[in-house]
């Protein structure tokens, strides 16, 4: 029986932004799978090129900013970096769909919610108005917005309903995979809780496949069903969920969960990585944790560590697993 | 014996505007809708809840940034919402306030050095241009920004992390003993989270400050404060040491705060499903605020609001039916 290919694989990514310092590696050399129905976070500080890769997939990069290198195959057949303009109007929202970041904050506000869903089915479909509303109510539903709420503006919603609409949106068309940047990042904790249960159910109801990318590790750990941590333009580990809390192979992944306020105990003190992120135009030599690892070595001052397979399911960029 | 800081009562209600409509009945969002509390010298209180709580709408009324409808606020035995002119100027100087939005609480077109020097100039405390860089370099160097060239950068070319410990920076150049943190770490990374709260954690320790620390993350008040007071829609539900509430909560919506924290590893006792989200402020039900989302609700908490009684000497909660939770 031969297994069914892969919902999205991401191969050897590059995505470069033209600035005036020079070229700013966002994205250097990232591969990765999301399997169909399955849940992957992509986990990283401000600035690692999460985002961008999310952007990416979708084909959303816009000079300065330019796809430099790589492959995207969406369900073993479809070549996404090499699709014509009309083909990838009926691949994007349909086939891929994306929750940006700050998107509840970016509904246009003299518009009622239910106008601004519908404007995304009619962008892509050619649906008449009566069925076009039905869809909009049943969409709100499944998120958990009564459907006479379609009549609402923005402003009458709360941050959470408003965050509710935007996936609605996003799932307008029955994509296979949704991409959500920081959907729950400036949501309370309660709000964040319901949204992210939401998005579990989803993921059981309509078997949808999903790419969550967020810097909160902690929300990660009750949620997705793997992670890749991204640093500086690379992922430099990649394991299921439990395996990586419970044993992270990479030292940028165990100063990231050793520095979490939600595992300290109080009175002692909370860690935290020394140090910064370098500057993505001007990438150091070697591995590019290296100024801020504690069991750094000499072949880590002149290898760039590759992404090595460990086990199944589990691998690491790093000299000092990967001996 | 007096307090450090005594809040008594405290309401802050703001109205609603009835449009063109006179015969509109008059609204108001009941923001602070009696509130009570004490925080003592060198403690950490922190003030927990939801957006709509009226926690940082209750920290700012301490900081006089806003004025209450009614109530009163004493800090060393003074009345601070009395306070006018000169006096109230120094008070100003011992009570000093952060900001959540490390991108909003700073002026864009300012210098660093020229933002952090703003209270040495209004309170006299550096004579000449000289000095003013002096004092500052030193308040950034608490912080962890201590190079000369941080002086004369602007906002923009900091990152959130830096920006707040420059907020920070800020907010004890005036030697405050009380500093009103509103949610200072919440729009940074996680990763970066821990560097600011083990600052914040430095300074308290090195310089004798209070902080009310006000957050909606119980995980962070967890590590920071020795003293919770739980809000919800303008009132205080549970009040009592961090320790003790984080590991035994009484009141329902404790438990549920507690549940929906994310964290790493097995749950804690005690926690009850998230349900449904808080109301508006305008319009807040009646009885214990709390009984449409609570699932243990009765007719008593439909109609009668429960008082914030003692379950210890320094435990309160207020619930009709706190003791038979545990």
């Amino acid at each position: 029986m031969t297994a069914q290919p892969p919902e999205l694989e991401v191969s050897d990514l590059k995505v470069s932004f033209m600035a005036r310092r020079g070229e700013v590696k966002a994205v250097d050399d990232v591969s990765f799978q999301v399997a169909r129905g399955e849940i992957m976070g992509l986990a990283g500080e401000s600035g690692c090129g999460k985002s961008t890769t999310g952007l990416a997939v979708m084909r959303l990069i816009k000079p300065p900013g330019k796809i430099k290198e790589g492959k995207v195959v969406f369900e073993g057949d479809t070549d996404v970096l090499s699709l014509a303009e009309e083909q990838l109007r009926l691949f994007r929202w349909k086939k891929v769909s994306m929750v940006f970041q700050g998107a509840m904050n970016s509904l246009n506000p003299v518009m009622t919610v239910g106008s601004q869903i519908a404007e995304a089915i009619n962008a892509h479909e050619r649906v008449g108005d009566k069925e076009v509303q039905e869809r909009v109510a049943r969409l709100l539903e499944q998120v958990g917005i009564d459907a006479p709420r379609a009549r609402d503006y923005p402003h009458e919603f709360s941050g959470g309903m408003r965050q509710r609409a935007v996936i609605a949106m996003a799932l307008a068309l029955n994509p296979d995979l949704l991409i959500a940047d920081e959907p729950t990042t400036a949501l309370d904790v309660v709000v964040q809780k319901q949204i992210l249960d939401l998005m579990i159910d989803m993921q059981r109801r309509l078997g949808l496949s999903m790419i969550f990318i967020t810097h909160d590790l902690v929300a990660l750990s009750e949620f997705s069903d793997k992670v890749s941590v991204m640093y500086a333009g690379r992922i430099v580990e990649v394991a299921a969920t439990r395996d990586l809390y419970e044993e992270p192979l990479h030292p940028y992944t165990q100063g990231l969960l050793e520095s979490l306020a939600g595992i300290a105990t109080p009175g002692k003190k909370l860690w935290s990585i020394p140090g910064a992120p370098p500057d993505l135009a001007s990438i150091p030599k070697g591995c590019r944790f290296r100024a801020r690892c504690r069991y750094a070595f000499d072949r880590c001052a002149v290898e760039e560590p590759e992404l090595l397979k460990v086990k199944d399911g589990r691998a690491v960029a790093c000299h000092l697993v990967n001996r | 014996m007096s307090s450090f800081l005594s809040v008594k009562d405290l309401f802050v209600h703001f109205p609603v505007s009835r449009g063109l409509n006179v015969f509109a009945k008059r609204r108001s969002v009941r923001a602070v809708d009696g509130v009570s509390f004490e925080v003592a010298k060198e403690e950490t209180l922190a003030l927990v809840g939801e957006s709509g709580s009226g926690k940082t709408t209750t920290g700012r009324v301490l900081a006089r940034l806003t004025d209450p409808t009614g109530g009163s606020a004493t800090f060393e035995g003074v009345d601070i919402l009395k306070l006018r002119g000169k006096d109230l100027k120094e008070y100003r100087k011992k009570v000093q306030m952060i900001f959540q939005d490390p991108y909003e609480s700073l002026n864009p077109r300012s210098t660093i050095v020229d933002q952090v020097g703003l209270p040495l100039s209004v309170f006299g405390m550096a004579k000449s241009k000289s000095e003013k860089e002096e004092i500052v370099l030193s308040l950034l160097g608490k912080v962890g920004l201590g190079y000369a060239d941080f002086l004369y950068k602007y906002p923009h070319q900091l990152s959130g992390g830096e920006r707040q410990r420059v907020s920070i920076a800020r907010a004890i150049a005036t030697n405050p003993e009380l500093v009103v943190a509103d949610e200072p770490v919440s729009m940074l990374d996680v990763s970066v989270r821990a560097g600011v709260l083990n600052l914040m954690q430095d300074l308290a320790d090195a310089y004798r400050l209070s902080y009310l620390f006000i957050t909606h993350d119980l995980s962070v008040a967890k590590y920071m404060s020795r003293r919770i007071a739980v809000m919800y829609l303008g009132k205080i539900f549970e009040l009592g040491p961090t320790a003790e509430i984080m590991s035994k909560p009484y009141h329902p919506y404790t438990r549920m705060l507690l549940e929906a924290t994310p964290k790493i590893g097995p749950k804690s006792a005690g926690e009850i499903a998230v349900r449904g989200e808080i109301p508006s402020s305008i319009d807040i039900p009646p009885g214990c605020r709390f009984h449409p989302r609570c699932p243990y609700a009765t007719d008593i908490c439909k109609s009668q609001i429960p008082p914030l009684r003692d379950l210890t000497k320094v435990h309160s909660v207020a619930c009709h039916w706190a003791e038979r939770f545990v």
